[in-house]
């Protein structure tokens, strides 16, 4: 029965990854704006700590490791920066979900299909473009990885998307009672930034704001898989922090589905 | 009467952008904790650099961020015929339909802490660095209105690039950090080509060290050769624009 209903869901996520690569190759414009967004940001920061007067370490980190942080989280921004926030907010704030209710389809694995599809097609092009920013700052880039606890590196960096895709969705979805939530994505791009290792790494957190960062979803998307690869984390921590990105998914995954449910009788559909 | 609309999300709106600029506050903090000077300047400079970049930041949202997403939105969406159709210009409708009040608070804020954050330099500037100031400030939101539109206006060919303004905040953004950080080619290019120094690093050296001819000069230069180049370029998309239908 849980075999079959999983085999019904991945084929739908399928079918729209379908639709969704054929989509993102005949726009390839917005992929390009993505890959050129990045690396400005990517330039700016490493030429603030290229250029920063200080000691032999800054905030645990020399300056290579630094600018290598940087590089690797380009690499994992492709990977698991998983958001459909706009376009959820889109299809209940325009109406178009109504074309989603009428079809014996999975709203959620609608979007896994879709940002798959997109995430694809980005990777391989920003794969390139990234290899060609680690060639370019070869001299900077230092690689820390430690195989027996990089293989961590693959289920932190599954667990980080699926962390990112449905919190985005559970946001997207309080377009059903606010109808306008723009506000809420840089709400959270301002917490990632600070207390989820993207803007700077957590370690440059004093104490309590650490603490507080290790308690919340936001470290396990960027900065947890970006620790493993600089052997920041003993094994019992990674552990540990696997299952706390466990708890963080199942309670998302909850929080969607009791959204999904409420969300829905407060939907009024008009027009179709 | 949009923002009263959706009052949610202007509140949320105004939350956010004081929690920015609580971020931005933050992160130089944790940054200077570490390190002396990035790019030449010291911890009290780039607050009050990162002030002025809010300032900017607040401005060219409530006159330019919104008219550049509808105005892409409006060539995906085949309503670019609504504007074309109405008897005044059409660069002027696209470009001034929307304004945004949910930055009013933090330029307030903005306003009355300018002067706090350079008393803690120990500066106080004349009358003329304050013109000085504010032609330079006003410039860099002209200047990136035409690069802005200049840039919107590739959707009339491209159609689908409805995350133009992603582009956008990210270019702004680099005006956050003094444009010192930059060596040799890339430092003139962020000057005069992509000229985020106009955001944040040339307004805030005309308050610290007073008027400077070279800066004033480029800066009208490079106006004015967008202002032209965006015009130039919007009525020849404008001649090969074919409707969606409306």
């Amino acid at each position: 029965m849980f075999v079959r209903y999983i085999k019904r869901c991945l084929n739908q996520a399928w079918s729209f990854y379908k639709v969704a690569i054929l989509n993102a190759m005949a726009y390839r414009g917005p992929l390009l704006i993505w890959s050129f967004q990045s690396i400005l940001g990517f330039i700016t920061i490493v030429f603030i700590w290229i250029s920063a007067t200080a000691g032999r370490e800054i905030g645990g980190y020399t300056k290579p490791e630094l600018i290598t942080y940087y590089l690797i989280l380009l690499f994992l921004e492709t990977i698991i920066g998983w958001n459909c926030f706009w376009s959820v907010r889109g299809d209940i704030k325009d109406g178009d979900i109504a074309n989603v209710l009428a079809k014996p389809i999975s709203y959620f694995w609608r979007w896994i299909g879709s940002e798959a599809a997109w995430h694809s097609v980005s990777f391989s092009i920003n794969f390139v473009i990234n290899l060609a920013l680690v060639f370019i700052f070869r001299n900077y880039f230092v690689f820390s990885l430690d195989f027996s606890k990089g293989l961590f590196m693959i289920p932190a960096i599954a667990m980080a998307t699926l962390i990112a895709f449905t919190l985005n969705l559970c946001m997207g979805l309080l377009t059903f009672w606010f109808i306008e939530v723009s506000s809420v994505n840089h709400l959270y791009w301002v917490t990632i930034l600070l207390l989820g290792g993207q803007g700077i790494p957590i370690s440059f957190l004093p104490g309590k704001i650490l603490f507080l960062a290790k308690i919340l979803p936001f470290r396990y998307i960027y900065s947890f898989p970006l620790e493993i690869y600089f052997n920041r984390v003993s094994q019992k921590e990674i552990f540990l922090s696997l299952g706390i990105q466990l708890f963080w998914f199942l309670i998302l995954l909850r929080t969607y589905k009791l959204m999904w449910k409420y969300g829905l009788r407060t939907y009024t559909a008009f027009g179709r | 009467m949009r923002d009263l609309e959706f009052r949610f999300n202007v509140t949320i709106w105004s939350l956010v952008n004081f929690l920015w600029f609580g971020f931005m506050f933050v992160n130089i903090k944790l940054i200077f904790g570490q390190v002396e000077a990035v790019g030449g300047w010291d911890e009290n400079q780039v607050l009050l650099l990162m002030l002025v970049f809010a300032l900017f930041q607040d401005f060219t949202w409530t006159f330019v961020m919104d008219n550049m997403d509808n105005f892409v939105r409006m060539i995906r969406k085949g309503e670019m015929d609504f504007v074309l159709l109405k008897p005044t210009k059409p660069r002027f409708l696209v470009s001034t339909r929307y304004f945004e009040f949910d930055h009013y608070p933090r330029i307030f804020l903005l306003i009355f802490l300018l002067p706090v954050f350079l008393r803690n330099l120990g500066i106080e500037p004349g009358i003329f660095d304050w013109l000085n100031f504010i032609f330079l400030f006003t410039l860099g939101i002209f200047i990136f209105y035409n690069l802005f539109f200049l840039l919107a206006t590739t959707n009339f060919w491209f159609i689908n690039l409805f995350n133009l303004q992603d582009l956008f905040m990210q270019m702004i953004s680099m005006g956050r950090s003094p444009v010192t950080i930059f060596q040799g080619g890339l430092r003139f290019i962020f000057s005069y080509v992509v000229p985020i120094a106009y955001i944040g690093t040339f307004p805030v050296k005309a308050l610290l060290e007073g008027p400077d001819l070279k800066i004033i000069f480029w800066g009208l230069l490079i106006a004015i050769i967008l202002f032209a180049l965006s015009q130039w370029f919007w009525n020849f998309a404008l001649k090969r624009y074919s409707s969606a239908g409306g």
